[in-house]
């Protein structure tokens, strides 16, 4: 049997690539900020000579070597059956992006000398932290580079780069290559942020001891602080994104804003709801125990959790009633997938404009702002250790969502590649090549060099 | 010559006196703009002046095809030091909102910058003393190279202009 021909029973061939690849993605994206967010807390601990965020960073480094060499294996896994299932894709990718993947090779290699030199040389380098801080973001720099780079094959695949294969340099500018940097960089912090928040709030609610609870209420906070901080930004560099993939790879636009796979986009907003609600509230509860009483900022933030909940429900409402059509779910009528999402759908309050753009601006000035008034109280501090359950069950919930939502966004990004060929099986590269890896298509691919051999 | 960049003097001392003598010793202290910053940004503009006579002698920039009047299709393009202002058209389209994006927020950007010495007070060389401003000058370099990247992007691969316009 050559290579090439491989069917894999029951699943089939392509169910194995998510497999691997969702768990990877899950991964990585965690090790990426936590790495980071460690780095910083360590520095911030060098800055504040406050011991939690030492204990913090250093849990973290220990983390990320754990759930670096998991991840590394899923990845390699995951590049054997590329190989072995889809070796004509993997051939093509590899001619055009070599020097690509070299660099990726490397910076694997930075990253584990970076880190693994971050986490054990943490007593011998007690005294000298400034330098050993420097160990931890080179590390994370590393992992986020191997994100920038890999990010030039998974960008290219949805909207090919109006480019030679032969100029190296243009192949990587493809249109949706930086702003899917931009949501990811965003992303990964968020992602990673609220998972800590939602680990520290179940070791909160496991813990007897007095210090204990103490730095683990304290984590949920440093964690939620940069989960919802970066969370606000995702609207605009979500929306920056979707809008070069209409301007580059229409069909498959269409294919995931109006077509079979909206239902993920209503969706998100019902996972931006809860991540959106809990944080606030989250906030709220916390300035209850602000040493400084501060009971305008506690009345502000009590409106401003109004308006995110307000803002989020608008996200919410769908613009037609054919919610999930795959389960049969629907209602009504289906808004036209060939009218402009300016129209007026069949649920008026669900239309793109100019409700969801209410709705989504709304959610992250509002967001700012809580942020804001939060942080202004956290300079005067908190009385750790009194955190209430359901703050904990707040936190908790965030975590999850964030997961479901990374799962939910990553889905509808590989799956946006189904559209636009005329026979429902989709593009490996989009307008390039199909997923049964048959030929190029000459007509409409951008890189006329990778026509059929 | 004046020396930039060696940290923070120690405070003036009990009895010390900082006069013209002894000022440039103080590196910290406040000091005349003439005549020895003019010399320092004279022989760093002399240099690069040097610098682009000698790149226009031994590397000219080439001249291109003659102007076509009649052309329809041509769709002018900044030069690329000026492609992140170029990007920023995108996020105000239309009419009524060019004005807002190509005059209006860059020129309330110019005051900023001119207002800088007024805003950032602080008398400290080091980046680690002036964590605000060195994080909003991060930010702002972020900006204008993230607008280049993403204008280099949109002018490479949709050479006829975007579809959205």
């Amino acid at each position: 049997m050559p290579v090439g021909d491989v069917q894999v029973p029951v699943i089939g061939n392509d169910l194995v690539i998510p497999l691997l690849v969702l768990p990877h993605i899950l991964i990585a994206a965690f090790v990426i900020g936590i790495n980071l967010i460690g780095a910083f807390s360590e520095l911030t601990g060098t800055i504040t000579k406050k011991a939690r965020y030492d204990r913090f960073a250093r849990a973290s480094a220990r983390f990320t070597l754990l759930l670096f060499a998991v991840g590394s294996a899923l990845a390699f896994t995951f590049l054997l059956s590329l190989i072995t299932l889809y070796p004509i894709l993997f051939s093509q990718l590899m001619n055009i992006f070599f020097w690509v993947f070299l660099a990726e090779a490397f910076m694997f290699v930075g990253e584990v000398i970076m880190v693994y030199a971050w986490y054990h040389s943490w007593d011998r380098m007690a005294y000298r932290k400034n330098l050993h801080v420097v160990f931890g973001l080179v590390g994370g720099l590393f992992g986020l580079t191997q994100m920038i780079f890999i990010d030039v094959v998974a960008s290219y695949m949805l909207t090919p780069s109006n480019a030679q294969a032969s100029d190296v340099g243009w192949t990587f500018f493809n249109p949706t290559y930086v702003t899917l940097n931009l949501h990811r960089f965003v992303g990964n912090f968020s992602y990673a942020g609220f998972l800590i928040a939602g680990w520290a709030g179940w070791r909160y609610l496991r813990s007897t001891r007095e210090d204990d609870r103490e730095y683990y209420d304290w984590m949920g906070h440093w964690g939620l602080v940069w989960g919802f901080g970066f969370l606000i930004l995702q609207p605009f560099m979500g929306y920056g994104y979707m809008t070069e993939i209409k301007s580059a790879s229409p069909g498959a636009f269409e294919y995931l804003m109006l077509g079979p796979k909206s239902w993920l986009f209503n969706l998100l907003t019902l996972e931006l709801l809860v991540m959106s609600v809990a944080s606030v509230a989250y906030f709220l509860h916390k300035l209850d125990f602000a040493v400084k009483p501060v009971p305008r900022l506690r009345n502000a933030t009590m409106g401003a959790l109004g308006f995110t909940a307000l803002f989020a429900l608008l996200n919410t409402i769908p613009a037609d009633g054919y919610l999930v059509p795959q389960i049969g779910l629907v209602f009504g009528e289906k808004v036209d997938p060939n009218i402009s999402l300016a129209a007026r759908p069949p649920i008026s309050l669900g239309a793109m404009y100019p409700w969801k753009y209410i709705g989504l601006i709304g959610i992250a000035l509002v967001g700012v702002f809580a942020l804001s008034l939060y942080l202004k109280a956290a300079a005067s501090g908190f009385h750790w250790g009194r955190a209430s359950r359901l703050s904990q069950y707040a936190l908790i919930a965030a975590a999850v969502t964030v997961v479901f939502t990374m799962m939910t966004m990553g889905y509808a990004r590989e799956s946006a590649r189904r559209a636009g060929n005329g026979k429902e099986d989709g593009w490996l590269i989009y307008n390039c090549l199909t997923l049964q890896q048959e030929k190029f298509v000459s007509r409409g691919c951008p890189s006329q060099s990778m026509e059929t051999p | 010559m004046v020396e930039i960049g060696r940290g923070p003097a120690p405070p003036v001392g009990e009895g010390e006196e900082v006069n013209e003598e002894n000022v440039f010793d103080r590196y910290d202290e406040p000091q005349g703009f003439f005549p020895n910053q003019v010399i320092a940004d004279l022989t760093v503009s002399a240099v690069l002046l040097a610098i682009v006579i000698s790149l226009s002698y031994l590397v000219p920039a080439p001249l291109t095809e003659p102007m076509d009047i009649s052309t329809t299709t041509y769709v002018p393009r900044p030069e690329w030091f000026f492609f992140f202002l170029d990007q920023w058209l995108i996020y105000f389209p239309g009419a009524a909102l060019i004005t807002l994006g190509d005059v209006i927020v860059p020129a309330l950007f110019a005051i900023l910058l001119l207002a800088v010495p007024w805003l950032d007070r602080e008398p400290d060389y080091s980046p680690a003393r002036r964590p605000f401003v060195v994080v909003v000058a991060f930010l702002v370099v972020l900006v204008v190279v993230l607008n280049l990247f993403l204008a280099m992007s949109r002018i490479a691969n949709f050479p006829g202009g975007t579809p959205s316009g």
